[in-house]
């Protein structure tokens, strides 16, 4: 008998647990899709049935870049959101733009969406390769306009993503160039931020004569060299906006370049660099100048607010702490031409509604608002007011630059927006590099760029 | 009267049979895209402005009458290798010569062979940036730093027209030179023991031994590790588009630099195919005239 019982108890154990591990696995499952659910669904997502495309697979096609990989962390809880797949691929800028364009211009469709520049705007926008994302904006059935509020874009932010009336991209970076300065050798020599180039000049000088007399050991001034136009090139024609000159006029086909103006750009520009730079620059880009702003040898340039991460990064900056920040030296009419990223939906792209879930997603206030902290150049302004935000950046000071530049020191329309933008600031940065490294003078060089952009039907305005 | 072989059918064509996968692989991978590149070469194909449209030669006139860019790439690509395979080849053919001699120890020679694989382990595009970053550099690299403790002004790449080509091509011997040197090494110490003795029973000197003995019997492998090295620095591009840029101005801008940047910063696909195809046919132009002169 006891035999028996015992026997009948094991038989019923063994019943019991077959029958409960599909269920315990399954309860697990759904446990793991809750936490992923609650993960995207983390936060106010609006009335909006996110679950309408599910099952389907958008591939995404970024540059790798610090707020690229905030969104990488974010694409799971996107999935568990929206029940879709995404192939999330981060390249290098360069290559992301070759292989964005040729699958664009192929018309195959085989990435839904991608990163956009503002300065490569026109390069997609103007042969129409990029959807009008108004239609999705203003769908019901996809955006729920409350909650998305497209308002809470400052003007000129959201201005930039638009090309012949057409919104071709929703901005999910403002970016634009400060000033960096070093706080404390500023405080040493009692100097105070430039604000016209005239200052700047005098205060490049004076840092200069410091390193001379041995008060300290950074080199007053650094700017981009390198060849390229998205090299030295963009800060070139970046320099030249700030000072209220256009090197071309790619509407009425005119050069600049050769102008008084034009060579007043060029001669500061490149005086700037071989007066007070540090010896054997002309090859430099971004990155040796952000690591020599780090190392503690350079007093001051200007760079991009996005950099302030690595800046006050303390286990990789000798200055973490040590930086201002203001708006960059402006002529009374001169603004800087904004930089930022959008998402834009490949006009081809046979999945456009569903790609469009994933732009709402990445550029709404609440994502935003989630991620924001965490590279710090948001482009909805609501989010320069949160206290997560507010906290995470390096001080007041950085915020109010950043919130002068979006209301009022960027261009959002400015002359160098252009799908010949490549070509032309290439060839003038070239002539540029050709007086860095003293091969011409500024007039040759100019009148050499001239020559070479007469042969793509620009006319010489002087 | 009919032909006899020693052969049947079969045997006769198997080796076309064999030969045919290959042959498949070099025709999908080099001709076709070669014919593709001279379909495109014939229109203005615009990426940021479509459709293509067919203009016969006129990319290949403009060219070659009127882009004095193209020129100067086309010259600087053509000096460049020329002036770089010589230089690896005298300098390798010596440090092989020397790795071989048997009064060198074994273990050394092994270990500096070992030591000249390095660069082939080094992917180009880290290798370019650690000459950019590390070595050249005035502020970071070590070399200006070494130089300033002799009292030796440092060396700005990016000064004048002459530092920035010297500087690519030092480069190049640094990370090719070895290719060269193993290869030559190999060929040197197969050469049989008994002709080096045959020739020193004959009296024959130090240069007499290279220059009668063993450039001779090594030939056909000097002429592959030249026409191999020539054609790697006619296409040479990551270490001058990492270094240079191109620049100073146009100065170390290639054939290669020219052709990506026409085709991917002006989306010039038509006159950056146009430029690559010329580029082809001088490639091969040279390469036959080379083994045709050598008679390999």
């Amino acid at each position: 008998m006891n035999r028996t019982i015992r026997r009948g108890i094991v038989v019923f154990l063994a019943v019991v647990a077959v029958c409960a591990m599909p269920a315990l696995l399954f309860a697990g499952g759904s446990q793991e899709q809750k936490a992923g659910a609650a993960s995207g669904a983390n936060g106010n997502w609006g009335n909006v049935n996110w679950q309408q495309f599910k099952g389907k697979t958008l591939n995404v096609l970024i540059t790798s870049m610090p707020v690229a990989e905030v969104y990488k962390k974010q694409i799971a809880a996107f999935e568990a959101l929206t029940g879709m797949k995404v192939n999330f691929e981060l390249l290098n800028d360069t290559d992301r733009r070759k292989k964005q364009i040729v699958d664009f211009s192929s018309h195959m469709g085989e990435y839904d969406l991608g990163n956009i520049g503002f300065a490569n705007r026109e390069e997609f926008a103007q042969p129409g390769y990029l959807a009008d994302l108004a239609a999705y904006v203003n769908n019901p059935k996809l955006t729920d306009a409350a909650w998305y509020n497209i308002g809470d874009y400052p003007k000129d932010i959201i201005a930039a993503g638009y090309s012949n009336g057409k919104l071709v991209y929703i901005p999910f970076t403002a970016e634009f160039f400060l000033l960096w300065y070093r706080t404390d050798i500023f405080k040493q020599l009692n100097l105070s931020p430039p604000k016209t180039f005239d200052d700047l000049r005098a205060t490049a000088a004076k840092l200069d004569a410091a390193r001379k007399a041995g008060q300290i050991s950074a080199y007053a001034w650094v700017d981009r060299e390198l060849p390229g136009s998205s090299e030295a090139g963009w800060n070139l024609f970046c320099t030249a906006n700030r000072m209220n000159v256009d090197f071309l006029n790619y509407k009425a086909m005119t050069s600049n370049v050769a102008t008084p103006q034009g060579k007043s750009v060029l001669t500061f520009y490149t005086s700037m660099i071989k007066d007070y730079a540090p010896p054997g620059t002309g090859n430099w880009s971004w990155g040796e100048i952000a690591q020599a702003f780090k190392s503690g040898q350079i007093a001051m340039t200007v760079g991009g607010n996005a950099s302030y991460t690595y800046l006050e990064d303390p286990a990789q900056s000798k200055v973490a702490g040590k930086v201002g920040y203001a708006p960059p030296p402006m002529t009374a009419e001169g603004r800087d031409p904004l930089w930022e990223w959008g998402w834009g939906l490949n006009a081809d792209s046979k999945n456009k509604d569903a790609a469009w879930l994933f732009v709402e997603w990445a550029t709404s206030p609440t994502l935003m608002n989630q991620i924001a902290p965490e590279y710090g150049v948001p482009a909805r302004k609501s989010v320069y007011a949160a206290p997560g935000f507010i906290k995470a950046m390096p001080g007041q000071q950085f915020i109010d630059a950043e919130l002068f530049m979006l209301n009022q020191g960027v261009n959002p329309d400015p002359g160098l927006i252009n799908a010949k933008y490549g070509e032309t600031a290439d060839i003038i940065s070239k002539e540029m590099s050709n007086i860095i490294a003293g091969i011409k003078n500024v007039d040759q060089a100019a009148s050499d760029a001239d020559a070479a952009l007469s042969k793509l039907g620009y006319t010489p305005a002087h | 009267m009919a032909t006899t072989s020693a052969y049947n059918r079969d045997d006769r064509t198997f080796p076309y049979i064999a030969i045919m996968p290959v042959a498949l692989i070099v025709l999908l991978l080099g001709a076709v895209p070669a014919g593709y590149t001279f379909l495109l070469s014939l229109q203005r194909y615009e990426l940021i402005n479509p459709p293509a449209v067919y203009i016969g030669m006129k990319n290949f006139v403009t060219l070659l009458t009127d882009d004095p860019r193209f020129v100067h790439a086309l010259v600087f690509t053509l000096c460049f290798a020329l002036v770089a395979t010589s230089l690896e080849l005298v300098i390798g053919f010596f440090i092989a010569h020397l790795l071989a001699d048997r009064e060198v120890s074994h273990f050394f020679s092994s270990m500096i062979r070992t030591l000249l694989l390095v660069p082939f382990v080094v992917a180009p595009v880290v290798a370019s940036y650690t000459f950019k970053t590390l070595i050249y550099d005035q502020t970071f690299g070590y070399l200006n730093n070494v130089l300033k403790l002799v009292g030796i002004p440092g060396v700005d790449l990016f000064h004048g027209s002459i530092a920035a080509p010297i500087g690519i091509l030092v480069m190049e011997l640094i990370l090719r030179t070895p290719f060269i040197v193993i290869i030559l090494y190999a060929a040197i110490s197969s050469i049989e023991v008994s002709i080096f003795d045959a020739s020193k029973i004959d009296g024959v000197n130090w240069a007499q031994n290279i220059g009668r003995v063993i450039i001779p019997v090594i030939r056909p492998i000097i002429v592959i590790g030249c026409i191999l090295r020539f054609m790697d620095a006619l296409k040479m591009f990551d270490e001058i588009y990492v270094v240079t840029a191109g620049g100073p101005g146009y100065v170390t801008e290639n054939l290669s630099i020219f052709a990506t940047t026409q085709a991917f910063t002006y989306f010039h696909m038509g006159y950056a195919a146009a430029a690559a195809f010329l580029f082809l046919l001088v490639v091969v132009f040279l390469v036959a005239l080379f083994m045709r002169r050598i008679r390999l």
